[in-house]
């Protein structure tokens, strides 16, 4: 939902931030049962040319984002959660609502979820926006990008909870039935289509989707693995189905974390995405970090495009990090990137870039931001 | 001289009370509402207790547990030898709880008279306080068992 005039975007803001001097510097009870807490962010990003997340040719201010969690208990067994989110860029502000659902809990082994509930896939989806989980400005674009094999959130009914084996081994589980909306940046798929586009975000409904997420905290002290998976029936009639399969080792000093995604729709399309991530802390404040992805799109029944950078994006990338403490984080990071499926020209220039045989398909970015949450 | 010797008794009654359900690694005890029947915890069900994992006591009652303030030394001693993590990584833990949906830090409290306070008012609550830390009634300390 756009905000519509500036005024009105700038009153909705300080509406929000209002809040913000109510609580303390650890954020949060305002009254007995409810806890406050947010988190923000600011980029700005450089390229060599292409557009790609915060950054252009020029050098980009303007990205910005920040988000209020506010969570109530109603009771023992009721709790009642909402996190909206505004988000500023250079095609203007928007306020979205990340989540909004209620959970009742008959035990640590089961509570019920309904409303729009974080989606529960792979690791970081649950927590999309939060830059202060991960030692990248943003997540890996390969999965996580706009490449529509995962949405933030899905507005149905869902079951979680854990078990605790014997050993050191334990589990965690969702199962999750509804609807989800995936945003996708369709320009480089228009075109290797030889479609025209109204708008570069194009969003897909998936309705009727079930789906399940399950993670397997291992004896090794860190060390977990997990899968999810997830079908769905697309807005017209075709069949969309997700698989992604995780492992994450996390420590004081070290956070290694990949990802595999594989989607299909019916007669459309196929994709493919992955990562691997590497994070150090060479102190309790200064940390580096290295990380590669790929994605690939076939498209069903589509002659290979006249650019087949338009379906591909690899991407190399390193961080170096300086963290005030847990919640604030400045972030300096370099990516290289083959491929035109995330970075590329203008999308409403991209047709022609590809019919002229200008369209780069390589990009350098420099991006360096402020992470903070409470 | 009998009465000299019935105080050194009660001091030295004093003295193993207050050490009872002191965590030697850590210097501090464990604390719960005297009408609570528990008189022992694994330490592994205390961390889970105070990472929300485990959100009930056996009776089926929510357990109500209560924090220090984040920079007091008793907390880190706490989440060192309990939680077995030091303050940052819980602080990352709770992040992606609370941006998750999924569940919120216990409250913490500024000083150690309001960690009693909680206790005292809060028949399903637990926390900790320095092992030096006169409790008070309506407060009783267990044992933390390994």
């Amino acid at each position: 939902m756009a905000l519509p005039t500036r005024p009105h975007r700038v009153t909705a803001l300080l509406s929000a931030l209002a809040i913000v001097p109510l609580v303390s510097a650890n954020a949060q009870d305002l009254a007995s049962g409810v806890a406050v807490h947010g988190f923000g962010n600011w980029a700005y990003g450089r390229t060599d040319g292409n557009r790609y997340l915060s950054g252009d040719e020029g050098g980009r201010y303007d990205d910005a984002a920040f988000s209020l969690n506010v969570a109530a208990s109603a009771g023992d067994r009721l709790r009642v959660v909402a996190q909206p989110f505004w988000e500023d860029g250079p095609d203007g502000a928007e306020l979205s609502l990340d989540f909004a659902f209620a959970e009742w809990t008959f035990s640590d082994k089961l509570k019920l979820r309904a409303g729009k509930v974080p989606l529960p896939f792979g690791i970081s989806t649950e927590v999309f926006d939060v830059g202060t989980l991960r030692p990248f400005l943003a997540l890996p674009q390969a999965v996580y990008g706009p490449v529509g094999i995962v949405g933030e959130g899905y507005a149905g009914v869902g079951l979680t909870g854990a078990f605790d084996f014997e050993r050191g081994w334990g589990l965690e589980y969702d199962v999750f039935g509804g609807g989800q909306h995936l945003e996708e940046f369709f320009p480089p798929e228009a075109v290797a289509r030889g479609e025209d586009f109204d708008e570069p975000e194009k969003v897909e409904r998936t309705r009727d989707m079930f789906g399940a997420h399950l993670v397997l905290a291992t004896p090794f002290e860190g060390l977990s693995v997990g899968g999810s998976v997830y079908t769905g029936i697309e807005s017209a009639v075709s069949r969309r189905s997700g698989l992604g399969l995780q492992a994450q080792y996390e420590t004081n000093s070290w956070s290694l974390r990949s990802e595999y995604v594989h989607q299909v729709v019916e007669d459309d399309i196929k994709a493919t995405g992955f990562y691997g991530e590497a994070a150090y802390r060479l102190d309790s404040h200064w940390q580096i970090a290295a990380q590669h992805s790929r994605f690939n799109l076939e498209l069903t029944g589509v002659p290979a495009p006249a650019a087949a950078s338009l379906l591909d994006h690899e991407e190399t990338a390193v961080g170096l990090n300086y963290w005030w403490n847990y919640n604030f984080v400045f972030k300096l990071s370099f990516h290289h990137v083959d491929g035109n499926r995330l970075a590329g020209s203008d999308p409403r220039a991209l047709a022609a870039a590809v019919a002229a045989g200008t369209l780069d398909p390589k990009t350098n970015l420099v991006a360096f931001g402020a992470q903070f949450s409470f | 001289m009998v009465k000299a010797g019935g105080a050194a008794v009660a001091l030295a009654a004093l003295v193993l009370a207050a050490s009872l359900g002191a965590d030697p690694a850590g210097d501090f005890k464990l604390i719960v509402n005297a009408a609570n029947p528990v008189t022992a915890l694994p330490r592994d069900v205390v961390k889970r207790m105070f990472l929300r994992k485990a959100t009930t006591w056996a009776s089926g009652q929510a357990v109500a547990p209560v924090d220090q303030r984040t920079n007091a030394p008793i907390r880190r001693a706490f989440s060192e030898s309990i939680l077995g993590k030091d303050p940052a990584e819980i602080g990352a833990y709770w992040n992606q709880q609370i941006f998750s949906g999924r569940s919120v830090p216990p409250p913490a409290k500024a000083s150690e008279s309001e960690v009693l306070a909680y206790v005292r008012d809060n028949a399903n609550a637990i926390g900790y306080v320095s092992a030096d830390t006169r409790i008070g009634e309506g407060v009783k300390i267990i044992t933390i068992v390994d």
